[in-house]
């Protein structure tokens, strides 16, 4: 076990390595942060200044190992923005984006896999059908386009709900329905598959005609099997929390860590950029660790594929 | 439940219902003349996809208040949907018909590589997509349009970068509990080699799950592309797809629905039909099932 | 998180809850509306330093709400100079301006406004200075290359002394960049940083609190010198999609949204309780040239793509008709040193094709290089400038480019670029001169250049005989967009603000929010 955990600590700190060079160069070398949030109409000088104030006329070479050596000393660097630390400035956006992707994952959750189940234990029949219906229409919809429907229903039609900011709880109802709708739906039609296939195991059929009874078959034969695909997208899905928002928080105006990467990308606001994906990185590693933790309860058959072989 | 994996069957049992179900030819159906419009797209469009009438802008499509001329209605620039539909289905259908593949097939290499090899091999491919799922793909599309430019070829590689994580950890995880199941190590002790075991024999075991998560993918990427054209790092003007018909046409939601409603229809309806024959596929692949 | 700062959410005057405290007494009785206006982005730079926030068409919807230049600007008519701050001003000599104050100006935070205030202002702390970030010296030198000193006379005259002959020098004390702060609010509250966070002005509104890309929110100043505001306080909201902008209008919740897409006024105006103003605004949408383009070395080309250019069909198409092509790189704002009669090259394929054959155009590739949408519907105009030039035979090609680095990289063929020139103040210096003369953008970006045009905008600059100067402008505007073209001009740009018809408010010609009582009448 530790032998297993200090594998995954090395995997995740390459990882983590490899996602912020991959990040600094894309970057750096697509974009002038200086001539982006001066705007080309400044003077050439000022433009000269700035880059020359935040480091930007060095090498690239030695930017990346100053950026590097800063990171190892725990430090993240400042927005070249406005100067402010980048780790307030993305600190402060995360409660704004939890608030919106938990409920949302508790939706996906919570929907999509007993959706799943049900329509897999009722194959062929009518709630299957539309289940399935309803799943494929959770994820062939735009979410942008979704959330501007349900805007113009609910707020502009109906005048029921806030179309955005975040004034109140019921702000939160018309994007958690946006982000979780799409998710249920790849869950459900993951959850079905899996649990069919599960059913169709010799092993099910065996302790069926063992004369276990058939609940006790789905809960302690195919639900535990059958959880092992689902639980990888479920990771996924943990995985994105933090960033997951992107195009949602566009649409319902919120302030969330989503809508501070586009404009730190489209800024090339290094600092920041490189915070948030610090942040993703480290929960995508952490749940897919416990993605894989789950795979041993649920399948001692996969524990030995923690370690080498 | 561990005592009775060893009664796995080594050969599946043919599938005895040879007739397809309706729905599944209409799906099918569907999904070929997509395809034909795709090849045939060059032909059959009515006007050119830049060909623009300033005088006409905003058309209703027929049987709204439009005519003949713009069957379903033209666009902010008094462009022809119909052939800007057409040309938008070739491309998209390219871009996810081939990101599918590459992420099929990429993700489910390297996912038996990882359970075929373990030891480092693994700990490479886990780490490639753990890298995979931390980078927001905005930073990855961003890579792509900023430095090779609006490159059709790219693109499509680039969206095959979306979603072989998820392939490859499925294959992984079933090929590891299939190795460890008694078919595998059965032919195994047969004396078959590595490749021949995995393909002829884990894969069938495990189509299933793949080919739903293909058709999952599917219209992942045609969404993934629409999302990537919401935030301006889709496929470019003069170019169009599906996504960028419906990234652009948002504006127009009250004004003009039709820009938006022509191309979501068309990918609501396509990624159905690939579900539906997905399933059923899946269902045929299928040897445990009955 | 600020989810739970209001139980509800009701109409759009709710946001009064949390008002000043210090005025409790007054706010009981106060029955002057809040408001909320929703805008696409509230500060590129993510401050509110004017000299850092270089985009005027997003910074200004409130900079003039906060902070005030000395000599004010006729909002609610054309832009002209008015009293403000200073109730006069006149020439002391060619190289001296002097201002008197109006006594009794109140700053934020009760203090008196004086001379010394203008003097700091304009001081090393604040605008030259070693000790501000490094790019914030030379920005204050574009808006005032030659000023020598600002001398205090007494505690309610100043006087601005420049080294060089200036007569823009009252156009530069009414434009952006020569906003007036406190002195004592600044020294007290530290660096530089601080105050571009919290700055502490005369204007008819104070901060309340800012959020940078999220929200704004302004109280009244209520001992402003210009009387009681007439709104309770502004929250300005950012709201990056227009739909949602237009939908939160819809629905009650925003009382404004600007930067409404021209396309979208119809719908909107269905709606009987809203109402959709504005126009036009000292700024014009143009394509600039990259003279060391192959295809483009020769002028006849270049001039060649602007008779391709039908500039009205873009105004109908796209505008809805609500701006026009306008006479040249000018503005009837510029008074005596309009050039009347002047006008942009004709939409007239035949010349463009016949000077495509004189110049020996062969079809070869030309890149076009746009952003998506950065302007009002630049992604639209750029396609149909496409389809123009393919009309007489040009072969353009449009690359989508993400960022101004990118549209503006030296690697890669670079041919025609979208861009647009504001006039900052009413002479062509702040607009001709600024962008395409020596120092301007498109030069010092290495795109174009002019010899001619360089001497001549120098004499614009220090000449003080207006007749020449006028002269001297008509020659430079002729060499700019006919002999050797540096750009061509498509249309003047508008701005649409949509608003609840029970806000009694007048849009001024700019991009300005304007609250004021001028602005707000019942």
């Amino acid at each position: 076990m530790l032998r297993f955990l200090a594998l995954r600590l090395a995997r995740a700190a390459f990882t983590i390595i490899l996602v912020v060079t991959f990040a600094f160069v894309v970057l750096r070398m697509s974009g002038d942060p200086a001539l982006i949030i001066m705007s080309p109409d400044a003077p050439q000088e000022a433009i000269e200044a700035f880059r020359h104030a935040w480091g930007l006329d060095q090498p690239i070479w030695i930017q990346y190992f100053d950026y590097f050596g800063a990171i190892f000393h725990g430090e993240l660097g400042q927005s070249f923005r406005d100067g402010r630390p980048a780790l307030e400035l993305v600190a402060e956006r995360i409660p704004a984006t939890l608030i919106l992707t938990i409920p949302a994952l508790l939706l996906k959750v919570g929907v999509g896999i007993p959706a799943g189940i049900h329509a897999a234990l009722h194959r062929n029949s009518t709630t299957d059908r539309l289940v399935m219906a309803g799943a494929v229409a959770g994820f062939t919809v735009p979410s942008f386009v979704l959330g501007l429907l349900l805007v113009l229903l609910f707020s502009v039609q109906l005048g029921w709900l806030p179309s955005g900011g975040q004034e109140s709880w019921r702000s939160m109802i018309l994007p958690v329905i946006t982000l979780g709708f799409g998710g249920a739906g790849v869950l459900a039609r993951f959850t079905r598959s899996a649990m069919l296939e599960v059913l169709g195991q010799p092993y099910i059929r065996t302790a069926s005609a063992k004369g276990v009874p058939w609940h006790r078959v789905v809960r302690f034969h195919a639900l535990p099997n059958a959880a092992i695909p689902t639980i990888t997208i479920v990771g996924f899905m943990v995985g994105s929390l933090i960033a997951g928002a992107v195009v949602v928080e566009s649409v319902f105006s919120w302030p969330g860590v989503g809508r501070l990467l586009v404009v730190a990308v489209s800024n090339r606001d290094l600092a920041v950029v490189q915070c948030i994906l610090l942040l993703v990185a480290t929960t995508m590693v952490t749940s897919n660790l416990i993605v894989d933790l789950l795979y041993g309860v649920l399948d001692p058959r996969l524990r030995a594929g923690a370690g080498a072989h | 439940m561990s005592a009775t994996v060893f009664d796995a069957p080594v050969t599946a049992p043919l599938r005895k219902r040879a007739t397809m179900p309706p729905l599944v030819v209409v799906a099918i159906a569907w999904i070929l003349g997509m395809i034909l419009v795709a090849l045939l797209a060059e032909w059959v469009r009515p006007y050119g996809i830049t060909a623009l009438d300033l005088k006409a802008r905003l058309t209703p499509p027929v049987g709204f208040g439009g005519t003949m001329k713009h069957v379903l209605g033209t666009d902010e620039l008094g462009r022809d949907v119909m052939s800007r539909l057409i040309v938008s289905i070739r491309i998209s259908l390219m871009i996810a018909m081939g990101a599918t593949v590459i992420a099929a097939v990429l993700g489910t290499t390297l996912g038996f590589l990882a359970a075929h090899f373990r030891g480092w091999v693994e700990q490479m491919v886990l780490m490639l997509i753990d890298f995979q799922a931390s980078m927001p793909f905005l930073i990855l599309a961003l890579s792509v349009l900023a430095f090779f430019g609006n490159a059709l070829g790219l693109f499509i590689v680039l969206m095959g970068l979306y979603g072989w994580e998820r392939h490859a950890r499925i294959s992984r995880g079933l090929a590891i509990a299939a190795n460890a199941q008694g078919y595998a190590a059965a032919v195994r002790q047969l004396g078959a080699r590595p490749m021949r075991i995995y393909l002829g024999h884990v894969l069938p075991n495990i189509a299933s799950t793949l080919i739903v998560s293909a058709t999952l993918s599917f219209p992942e990427v045609v969404l993934l592309e629409s999302g990537l054209s919401f935030l301006g790092l889709g496929v470019q003007p003069p170019m169009t797809s599906l996504g960028n018909m419906v990234g652009y046409g948002r504006e127009y939601l009250t004004r003009a629905p039709w820009i938006l409603l022509a191309p979501s229809c068309v990918i609501i309806l396509t990624t159905l039909s690939v579900s539906l024959v997905g399933d059923w596929l899946r269902d045929r692949l299928d040897p445990t099932l009955s | 998180m600020k989810i739970t700062r209001r139980a509800a959410l009701g109409a759009a005057t709710a946001t009064t809850a949390v008002a000043t405290l210090p005025r409790f007494a007054i706010a009981q009785t106060d029955q002057r509306p809040s408001i909320t206006v929703a805008v696409q982005k509230i500060s590129n730079s993510g401050v509110l330093e004017p000299l850092r926030e270089q985009s005027s068409n997003v910074s200004e919807r409130w900079v003039a709400s906060i902070l005030e230049t000395p000599i004010a600007r006729n909002q609610q008519g054309q832009l002209e100079r008015v009293p403000g701050i200073a109730t006069g001003w006149k020439r002391i000599s060619d190289t001296t301006v002097e201002l008197a104050l109006r006594p009794g100006v109140k700053f934020h935070n009760g203090d008196e406004l004086t001379a010394e205030d203008v003097a700091f202002s304009f001081g090393p702390e604040h605008m030259f200075g070693a000790s501000l970030p490094t790019d914030i010296p030379p920005i204050a030198k574009r808006h005032w290359p030659a000023l020598a000193r600002v001398e205090v006379v007494d505690r309610h005259t100043v006087r601005f002394i420049n080294t060089t002959l200036d007569v823009t020098m009252e156009g530069r004390l009414s434009a952006g960049g020569s906003e007036i702060v406190s002195k004592r609010a600044w020294l007290e509250q530290g660096d530089w940083a601080a105050n571009a966070r919290k700055p502490v002005g005369t204007g008819p509104y104070k901060l309340r609190e800012f959020k940078p890309d999220n929200s704004l929110i302004l109280d009244a100043h209520d001992d402003y010198w210009g009387g009681r505001p007439p709104v309770k306080s502004v929250r300005f909201l950012e709201v990056p999609e227009a739909s949602s902008r237009i939908a939160g209008l819809q629905s009650g919740e925003f009382d404004f949204a600007c930067d409404i897409p021209p396309d979208q006024i119809s719908q909107i105006e269905r709606d009987p309780k809203l109402v959709v103003q504005g126009g036009l605004v000292l700024n014009h949408r143009i394509v600039a040239f990259d003279h060391h383009h192959p295809q483009l070395a020769n002028p006849l080309v270049r001039l060649a793509m602007a008779h391709a250019v039908d500039g009205q069909a873009i105004v109908d198409a796209l505008w809805a008709g609500r701006t026009k092509v306008p006479a040249g790189l000018q503005w009837e704002f510029y008074g005596d040193m309009f050039v009347k009669g002047w006008a942009v090259p004709k939409f007239d394929p035949d010349a463009a094709r016949s000077l495509l054959k004189q110049a020996g155009y062969k079809g070869d590739e030309i890149v076009y290089r746009a952003r998506n949408d950065y302007y009002t519907a630049e992604n639209a105009t750029a396609q149909i400038l496409v389809e123009f030039w393919k009309q007489v035979g040009l072969n353009v090609r449009l690359e989508i480019k993400e960022n101004w680095g990118q549209v503006l990289d030296k690697a890669g063929p670079r041919g025609l670029r979208d861009w647009s020139n504001s006039a900052v103040f009413d002479d062509p210096v702040s607009s001709l001169v600024n962008q395409h003369g020596p120092n301007g953008a498109q030069q010092a970006n290495g795109e174009w250049s002019n010899a001619e045009m360089n001497t001549l905008s120098v004499a614009l600059e220090t000449g003080t005989d207006m007749a020449r100067r006028k002269a001297a402008f008509a020659r430079m505007l002729q060499i700019c967009e006919r002999d050797d073209p540096a750009y061509i001009v498509l249309h003047q740009n508008a701005v649409f603000t949509a608003h609840r018809k029970n806000s009694p408010w007048r849009a001024p010609p700019s991009f300005f929010m304007d609250f004021s009582k001028q602005a707000w009448r019942a």
